[in-house]
């Protein structure tokens, strides 16, 4: 009995601290998710720099493409959108962003090895799962296992062949750097919401 | 576009627009890598958003002057959010600027925009077909409230840091945190035609330049651009800062130096006048012992062995008569007055004096003119002095003086230094007491001073005799001296008693000093009163006497005595003596036994009144009521 009596006090002493926690936790998480963004331009920007001008012709025709492999995840794509959903929503929607690209993300090859994405965005990842469940609150529980709905090209990157490793290339940096903005979006507006300081972003 | 063959629509799709895209490509990447040939044909110059969630986009007809008019073009876009995606005019024309502007609810991040211009006549122009993405068109507008405040001054008073502070653009959105902006400071010299100078980007809302001039006037300007982006906003106003040069610091620069300069003058004058009057410094700091000096007395005199002189100086008497009126208002000082013509009428005083202090007669005689430095009594015992050492003549004679002077502290002092630190000589005892004796009286001749034995509770002081016994032990010559004493002492002990003045010197610690007390009455040591060497020598008849008819006479001290060389055949006494009654002569009887002959003649004492003390020693007030 007294045990069970100590359990309960020392939980409500953990569950008392959710905001603080969840502070930490978002200031964590949204200079993760700011490394990944900052990578990812990086990488851009160093393949472009290593293209020729008759390359960079030819990867004009992915920019009119614009389809990425994270193009299934619903996500709000406009300030009001965005500014509208719930704390929970907007970390579930990074959580799965940032879990679809974990496996793409071995196929980046940077400048310099390492640049290690992948183990970076499992961190992310589990820094958003913990968000997650700081702010649940039982209101909304969160799905692991939403229905993953399949890309409309769902193998067009295997379908593209070895000439297009360099289209195939571009776009995954491309589509990468985008859903890193993304996620960096929703992390600071999530935690700017949440936070009582007037410099939130810094 | 679930099309059987989505690749091959893919493909084709792909190819067909590849080619007309290059300038949006250039567009989109960075717009200074734009061809600088404009093409003729109508096209977008620029597509631009400030906050990220509207945008405008500029075109220009070309050459194609009859496009030129408001209306001739017409721009559609296509919003890439869905595959169904369909192409649509622009929602909102400003025709004065050629702009099309994109509001909150048409503005979408992260979709595709595609633009394009149409003619009459369905006539498309795909030349400038941009494509984009919101976030990669943003420019922030420019910080506001650029000011800057003065941080400090070098020492050197030719540079200064600055603290440039300013606001995020209002436009920009990022107190919630929609954009995060990071700003770059571009300063440079007025009027020169240097480059501007960029500090390191940052987040923050102020930053600190170092190191610019006094006196020149500088130019300051802040852009911005999205965190991870690559295109920046435009530069803000320009400040210009100065700072003109400020006199006031130098002023501390030399008072410093002369407050520094002072210092050390003032040290090193220091330092000369401990060098120059070490000497003197040294007599202040660390005063030698003062000899003691008895006015008349030339210690030159004693040392030149001058011996005629200063044994009338000694016996003249001047001494301890003048020394009462000089102390009358000094109730504190007690003198015992010696009867120096007593001792003088006194034939046996002489022998007496030698048989207490230990000193032969004849002997001394033949040691006196051995021993140049001796000290003699002018009334014939001159030749009594023992055979000292230099320094123990040195040091009775310092004991002398102090004793009859009292009334100098420094004399006292250094006595009562001299009676510490001379325990050598006597092996070593703890604070001594000078006992002296005065006036024609055989001097004291191996120790002055007598042990304190134990100190009252009433403030008084119980002494004990000297170390004769001890000394004998450890001078040779003293003993000598001493067994030769011996026997003549004893043998004039067995004759009547003598006189025996001498003062006593009994220390009173409540004062601090000491009060010399005369002797008012003889005194004299009955046979038997000597110590074997300890304690307190009791005047005593009985226990002590062997020679009764001694004991009842008169000269019976009521004090006790100190311990002058005795032989050591003496029967042991007690160490202090209690005096149990006064007799109707109101004479103290120290242990008087029940068949004691009358007593001598003395003055009341007020110790009749008083119970038996256990400790035989008179106080100062009470010696006063002895004085006759």
């Amino acid at each position: 009995m007294d045990k069970v009596l100590l359990l309960s006090v020392l939980s409500l002493g953990v569950s008392c601290q959710p905001i603080t926690d969840s502070q930490r936790l978002f200031s964590i998480a949204v200079s993760r998710v700011q490394h990944l963004h900052l990578l990812a331009q990086r990488l851009l920007t160093d393949f472009e720099s290593s293209l020729q001008t008759e390359e960079q012709r030819q990867l004009n025709k992915i920019f009119l493409q614009d389809f990425c492999n994270s193009d299934y995840i619903v996500s709000p794509i406009d300030k009001h959108e965005t500014q509208r959903s719930s704390v929970l929503k907007l970390l579930s929607i990074s959580y799965r962003l940032v879990e679809s690209w974990e496996f793409p993300s071995r196929s980046l090859v940077g400048s310099s090895p390492r640049n290690q994405i992948s183990p970076k965005l499992s961190e992310l990842r589990t820094g958003i799962l913990l968000l997650i469940r700081a702010n649940q609150d039982g209101a909304e529980i969160f799905n692991d296992g939403a229905a993953v709905q399949l890309a409309p090209y769902g193998n067009y990157y295997q379908t593209l062949g070895d000439e297009e490793s360099l289209r195939r290339t571009y776009e995954l940096l491309a589509c990468f750097k985008k859903d890193m903005h993304k996620v960096d979006t929703y992390l600071t507006v999530a935690k700017c919401r949440l936070s009582t300081e007037a410099n939130c972003t810094l | 576009m679930a099309a059987p063959s989505p690749s091959r629509l893919v493909l084709l799709l792909i190819s067909s627009l590849g080619w007309l895209s290059t300038p949006g490509f250039a567009f989109l990447m960075n717009w200074d890598q734009m061809t600088t040939t404009a093409p003729s044909e109508p096209h977008f110059t620029q597509c631009l958003s400030r906050d990220q969630a509207t945008f405008r986009c500029w075109w220009s007809p070309g050459n194609v002057t009859d496009l030129s008019e408001p209306g001739a073009l017409r721009v559609f876009f296509l919003k890439k959010d869905s595959p169904t995606s369909k192409w649509r005019e622009c929602p909102e024309y400003i025709h004065s600027r050629r702009e099309c502007f994109f509001d909150v609810n048409h503005t979408s991040v992260w979709v595709t925009y595609c633009m394009q211009l149409r003619g009459r006549n369905n006539v498309t122009y795909f030349g400038e077909d941009d494509c984009f993405r919101l976030e990669n068109i943003v420019r922030p507008d420019p910080p506001v409230s650029l000011n800057w405040t003065l941080l400090n001054i070098s020492p050197s008073g030719l540079s200064y840091d600055v603290m440039v502070s300013w606001k995020p653009p209002p436009t920009a959105d990022v107190r919630t945190g929609w954009m995060r902006v990071e700003y770059e400071i571009q300063y440079r010299e007025r009027n020169a035609t240097t480059s501007w100078e960029a500090l390191e980007m940052q987040p923050h809302t102020m930053q600190t330049i170092y190191g610019l001039q006094i006196g020149l006037e500088y130019e300051v300007h802040i852009h911005c651009r999205m965190l991870a982006f690559t295109k920046f906003g435009e530069f803000s106003e320009s400040i210009f800062i100065q700072v003109t040069d400020v006199p006031s610091k130098e002023s501390d620069f030399p008072f410093t130096l002369v407050l520094a300069f002072g210092v050390m003058g003032m040290i090193m004058l220091i330092i000369l006048i401990f060098v120059s009057q070490q000497h003197r410094l040294m007599m202040i700091l660390l005063p030698p012992v003062p000899a003691p000096k008895i006015k008349g007395i030339d210690s030159d005199l004693l040392k030149k062995g001058k011996l005629n002189e200063v044994n009338f100086i000694l016996s003249g008497g001047d001494i301890p008569r003048y020394a009462p009126d000089f102390y009358q208002d000094e109730p504190w000082v007690e003198f015992i007055e010696v009867d120096a013509d007593a001792g003088e009428k006194d034939e046996n005083q002489g022998s007496d004096t030698q048989r207490l202090l230990g000193l032969p007669q004849p002997v001394s005689r033949h040691l006196n003119t051995g021993s140049s430095d001796a000290i003699s009594f002018p009334n014939g015992d001159s030749d009594q002095a023992s055979c000292h050492d230099p320094d123990l003549a040195d040091q009775d004679t310092m004991m002398l003086m102090s004793t009859l002077l009292p009334g100098q502290p420094e004399l006292r002092d250094s006595s009562f230094d001299f009676a510490e630190r001379s325990p050598s000589p006597d092996g070593g005892n703890g604070p001594l007491i000078q006992t002296q004796t005065a006036g024609p009286q055989t001097w004291v001749n191996t120790d002055f001073y007598a042990q304190v034995s134990n100190v009252m509770p009433s403030g008084g002081v119980v002494l004990s005799p000297g170390q004769q016994l001890r000394r004998e032990s450890t001078s040779a010559t003293e003993e000598e001296t001493q067994k030769k004493a011996k026997e003549p002492t004893e043998e004039k002990k067995k004759k009547k008693q003598k006189e025996l003045h001498f003062q006593l010197l009994v220390v009173d610690p409540e004062e601090g000093s000491y009060t010399t007390e005369s002797t008012v009455q003889q005194i004299s040591t009955p046979p038997s009163a000597p110590i074997p060497g300890e304690g307190y020598q009791t005047i005593h008849p009985d226990p002590v006497e062997t020679k009764p008819t001694a004991t009842p006479e008169d000269n019976q001290s009521p004090y006790v005595l100190p311990d002058f060389p005795q032989p050591q055949l003496f029967a042991p006494v007690a160490d202090y003596t209690v005096v149990q009654e006064v007799d109707s002569q109101h004479s103290l009887l120290l242990n008087p036994p029940p068949h004691q002959s009358p007593p001598p003649c003395q003055p009341q004492h007020p110790l009749k009144t008083l119970p038996a003390m256990p400790v035989g020693y008179i106080t100062p007030d009470l010696l006063g009521n002895l004085s006759p």
